[in-house]
């Protein structure tokens, strides 16, 4: 529809009288955008519009925009991604009104016959644009852009304190979040920070406004010279790469902490500090410390008392007085065992390795479960004679398994439960089929596990029982990993120390569509 | 020298057993008689029954008691028995993990012989030292 040009009154009464109303209706921060509508709808008393969109730049880098359109359907996806690509037209070094003249193209994208684009500025930055179309070619004049010039800066003032305020509650409420230690520093004191960074240095509001907290005095002096090359960098270039220190505590003791800093005034010298606890992060790299040490010292043991054995056995056995036939037969005897443990422990490092390094191969085929663990549980009563073994083995579907693995997994759990239960307690071994899956289980009634750590069992490094059998803990690690590259699940019980544990895991049956395609 | 005989008599600390008998047989060859502890608790207990003329110790025992039997060793008032410190561990780490080590410190793996004839020695110096 042609709208007809309507008439307005522009006489200087009315222009003041518009003025004033909306000065009114951009007094309060509450609400903008029924505000922001309003002021729209107020300004078309003395410019006629057809149409009119304001775009508020809320972040330009984000491209956070927010349309206020009036009359309001009047903002179709097609007609804000034109506007919101006019920002590409304007810099702040190049404000210029956009219209048909200037911009024509944009002209073809939008739905008047006519149209002015004014950007708005405010604390340096454009927040806006403000479009105005009509129906009418060559509706709008020289004077009209001037008078919307006029009018707008109250528009694009309002914008800028709306951003400013929003801004600040964004910097408030990530002041007060507690997830970092902030600090507003002047010089070498703070004069503000968050209960985050106060709770971190023992100190409270009261010491700061006091007047005590001062980070000179606050760092020991090892750590003087790294402070000054923070200031230094904040100086020259407005921020600090963030640096480990320590803070001296209220109390005298010291936390350790993450440090960042970013200028936020030059002169003099005020700034922002993010501040990080990195106590609990060095303990757990402390903690990590210790068990690899105590790792390689049980890995030692477990090499060097099978060397130390067949060493001495083959002295022995070179030695001036040579030994009986009896008594050599008793070296070969050490010497095999011996061998023989240190290639299983060998062995272990090396899937161990194998596992952390994800290179763990299985190959798994259809097989019955049943089957690998009554293996398993045979050949191991070669070396547990006399231990009572509860074995039930129904026959169930096959399940994918690598079977040397799934063999060396069940070993192992036998292993530990003839290990936690030395007394002649059976062992329970089941297999059972559960929500398509096989589970096995092997059930002592042994030392039993502390509930909190259940979960160590299966980390490198995690030997539960400090004083307990020897052994590496690869045990259980490989086990997982095999379990793991089998697509099952592994995990233990126990009621608790001396009640016994129980070890499981599973295994995937094989589909029947599988099996036959096997 | 050893009149009473209790300078031949050798308490051997050491939870494995292949390496418990070898040391046994070892020592038993060279004259001495031996009584095996594969455990911190036990050796304690044999410690205070009878009086040794020397003591093997393995610090690193599953009953985590080795360090134990090192500082009653160490407390003796007149240095006896003597004692060799046997360990699977390097020195430098047996310090981080014990203290400071008094006494003699032989790592694994060693030669039977070689150990006997150094405890031999070591018998003998604290003799001549001694009282």
């Amino acid at each position: 529809v042609r709208g007809k040009r309507p008439v307005v009154d522009r006489s200087l009464q009315a222009i003041l009288r518009t003025l004033g109303d909306i000065g009114h209706t951009l007094e309060s921060l509450s609400e903008p955008e029924q505000r922001i509508r309003h002021w729209l709808q107020l300004i078309r008393r003395i410019i006629p519009y057809d149409g009119c969109v304001l775009l508020e730049v809320r972040s330009e880098r984000a491209a956070d925009f927010r349309f206020i359109s009036e009359p309001p359907q009047n903002g179709s996806p097609a007609l804000k991604e034109a506007l919101a690509s006019s920002l590409a037209l304007i810099s702040l070094e190049n404000i210029a009104v956009l219209s048909n003249e200037t911009a024509p193209r944009l002209a073809a994208d939008l739905p008047w016959a006519s149209y002015l684009g004014l950007p708005l500025v405010a604390n340096d930055r454009i927040v806006g644009l403000l479009f105005l179309g009509s129906a009418e070619e060559e509706s709008y004049d020289e004077q009209e852009i001037a008078l919307l010039s006029i009018v707008s800066s109250s528009l694009a003032s309002y914008l800028g304190l709306l951003h400013a305020h929003e801004m600040e509650h964004l910097a408030k409420r990530l002041f007060d979040s507690s997830l970092i230690g902030m600090t507003d520093t002047k010089g070498q004191y703070i004069v503000a920070a968050n209960d985050a960074f106060l709770q971190m240095v023992g100190y409270t509001r009261e010491d700061i406004e006091r007047g005590s907290l001062d980070e000179k005095a606050m760092t020991p002096p090892e750590y003087a010279d790294l402070d000054k090359k923070a200031l230094r960098e904040l100086e020259e270039r407005g921020e600090c790469t963030p640096y480990e220190k320590e803070y001296i505590r209220k109390d005298g003791s010291r936390v350790m902490t993450l440090n960042g800093a970013a200028r936020t005034q030059e002169e003099p010298l005020r700034f922002v500090c993010f501040v990080m606890d990195l106590t609990e992060r060095k303990r757990a790299e402390a903690d990590l410390e210790r068990l690899r040490s105590e790792f390689l010292s049980v890995v030692s043991h477990e090499l060097k008392t099978p060397l130390t054995a067949i060493k001495g056995s083959a002295a022995m056995g070179l030695s001036a007085e040579p030994p009986s036939q009896t008594e050599a037969r008793e070296l070969f005897e050490v010497i095999n065992e011996q061998a023989e443990r240190l290639r299983e422990l060998v062995g272990n490092l090396l899937d161990a390795t194998r596992i952390e390094a994800g290179t763990l191969a299985v190959n798994p085929t259809p097989e019955d479960i049943s089957d690998i663990v009554r293996t398993a549980v045979d050949t191991f009563g070669h070396a547990w004679q006399e231990r009572p073994v509860q074995l039930s083995l129904p026959e169930l579907p096959p399940v994918m398994a690598d079977r040397r693995r799934i063999h060396q997994v069940v070993s192992n759990l036998l292993s530990n439960a003839m290990k936690a239960s030395p007394g002649r307690e059976p062992i329970v071994v089941t297999v059972a089929a559960e929500d398509g899956r096989a589970v096995v289980r092997v059930k002592d009634s042994g030392q039993g596990i502390p509930k909190d750590k259940l979960p160590l069992l299966f980390h490198k490094f995690s030997q539960v029982h400090e004083s307990g059998g020897r052994g590496t803990g690869l045990g259980l690690v490989i086990s997982k990993g095999i379990v793991a590259a089998h697509g099952g699940s592994i995990w233990a019980e126990s009621d608790g120390e001396g009640r016994g544990a129980t070890f499981s895991f599973t295994l995937p049956i094989v589909l029947p569509q599988d099996a036959q395609a096997g | 020298v050893a009149s009473d005989g209790k300078e031949k008599r050798v308490l051997i600390v050491e939870d494995d057993r292949a390496v418990r008998r070898i040391l046994s047989v070892t020592l038993s060859r060279a004259g001495f008689s031996t009584v095996e502890a594969d455990s911190g608790r036990e050796a304690l207990a044999e410690i205070d029954k009878a009086p040794f003329g020397a003591v093997l110790l393995d610090l690193g025992l599953p009953d985590g008691l080795g360090g134990a039997v090192l500082k009653r060793l160490q407390a003796s008032p007149d240095g006896r028995p003597v004692w060799m410190i046997v360990s699977a561990l390097d020195e430098d780490d047996a310090v981080r993990r014990y203290g400071p080590l008094k006494g003699i410190f032989v790592p694994k793996p060693f030669d039977p012989w070689d150990l006997v004839k150094r405890l031999e020695r070591l018998i003998e110096s604290h003799h001549e030292d001694g009282p």
